[in-house]
This record gives C-alpha cells, structure tokens and sequence, in this order.
C-alpha cells in the first residue's frame, strides 16, 4: 500500500480486498494511475481556491464556476474548502480507482 | 457528486445569494458600501475578476444594464443563476424530478471540453483586466 496516503484511512481494507480479488492482468493498469496529491491540492486550495481553482482541478467544474462568480462564496467557501478539499482530492482518486478496477 | 448533495449545495448558496444580495440592495440604497467580502481584494487591494458582481445585480434589478455591464459583465450569469437555481431546484423536489441534476451533469460535461474551458478561461481573464483597469481607473 505504497499509494496509501492518496486515499481516506477508512477505505483502505476495502481497496485491498479489491486489489486481491482482482485479476493479475490489471495490475499494470492500477500502477500506471496518476492520483492527486492531496498536500497538493491543499496547497493550490489555499493559494487559489478563491478563483475556484482547486474545485477545476478535481474536476467539479460547477462548483468550480460557482466559487469564481461568487468571489469564493463570500470568501466564507474558500475557507471551508481548505478543510473538505484534501477529502475531496481522496475520494476523487478512490473514484478513479474504483473506474478502473471495473 | 450525488443529486442530494448538488441540491443541497445548490439551494443552500442560492438562498444565501439572494439573502446576501438583498442586503446589498437596502445597504447600496441607502449611499453605504456593503461589507467586502473579497479575500483578494482585502489581501491583494485589487479586485478580482467576479468583484462588482452584486453592484452589478443590484443595477440589474434597477434596469440599469448598460451601469450593470459596466460594473461587471459577469453579474448577468450571476443573477440568472441566483434568481433561477433556487426555484429551480424547488420545483424538481416537489415534482419528485431531477431536470437540475442532469443539466448540471451535461454542464460539467461540456465545459470539461478543453477548448471550452479554454474560452471561459480566456473570458474570465478579460473580464478581469476590465474590472483592474476600472479599478486604477484606466477605463
């Protein structure tokens, strides 16, 4: 579980039932994934996040454009974000795992 | 993102503008500023590109257009998305619909579209060149 800091502590032991149940032939398929950094995202949220351009990034282009129209929702967003986005950032590579482990 | 979740988001940040913008009306009627709530702004001293937004709006609901284009271009996408989301939502709830949620999928989908977001990208940035050149008073 090289990859662990990339997803939430609690989703763990279900990723590994599902890395052991699944077939050797995706194997190089999972270890060529790229996932976010969540640190990273932290960092962008707190540097750009009142554009909405951490939400751009993950891919939650509507909030994306929400947050840029509103001024990072009052700047009361923003800060909210720089607290839910590492979260986000780890449900967003589960996801991606979980697509291709499909 | 789950439809519950949009909705909730979506109906929480409509009310909250709406609320947020009838303050604004009473505050600008009456020759006050209403607080600044622009991290950049307060951080930086220059706007950003959605800064004038509910100057904007508040133009809108006087039927001043060409003040509210203006002020900021963008406060037309604003007061749509402010003034229809809400009900919106609202009706899909009661009529057990999710017409919000699937033209929220289909947006998110276009826009992931590089050379649409590209020209969004691009128009945001000229929007914000006017709302800084306004602002040092070059325009």
């Amino acid at each position: 579980m090289t990859h662990a800091k990339f997803f939430e502590p609690h989703l763990l032991p279900a990723i590994r039932e599902k890395l052991l149940q699944t077939d050797d032939s995706k194997w190089m398929m999972v270890q060529s994934i790229t996932y976010r950094e969540p640190i990273l995202m932290l960092i962008i949220s707190i540097l750009g996040g009142h554009f909405g351009i951490d939400r751009f990034i993950i891919g939650d282009m509507g909030l994306g454009v929400a947050k840029l129209l509103t001024c990072g929702g009052l700047g009361v967003w923003t800060i909210v974000d720089w607290f839910l986005i590492m979260g986000r950032t780890k449900e967003d590579n589960f996801e991606k795992l979980r697509l291709n482990l499909a | 993102m789950t439809r519950k979740n949009l909705y909730f988001l979506a109906l929480f940040l409509g009310l909250a503008g709406q609320i947020w913008i009838v303050y604004s009306y009473i505050k600008l009627g009456k020759q006050e500023e209403a607080f600044n709530t622009c991290i950049f702004n307060r951080v930086t001293g220059l706007p950003c590109p959605s800064c004038g937004t509910v100057h904007s709006i508040v133009s809108i609901l006087h039927g001043e257009f060409r003040k509210a284009l203006n002020e900021n271009p963008l406060g037309f996408a604003s007061f749509l998305m402010v003034a229809v989301i809400p009900y919106w939502i609202l009706a899909d709830l009661v009529f057990r619909k999710d017409s919000f949620y699937r033209f929220y999928s289909s947006f998110e989908k276009f826009l992931k579209n590089k050379w649409v977001f590209s020209c969004f990208l691009f128009l945001i940035f000229v929007v914000w060149l006017h709302n800084i050149g306004q602002f040092l008073h070059w325009i």
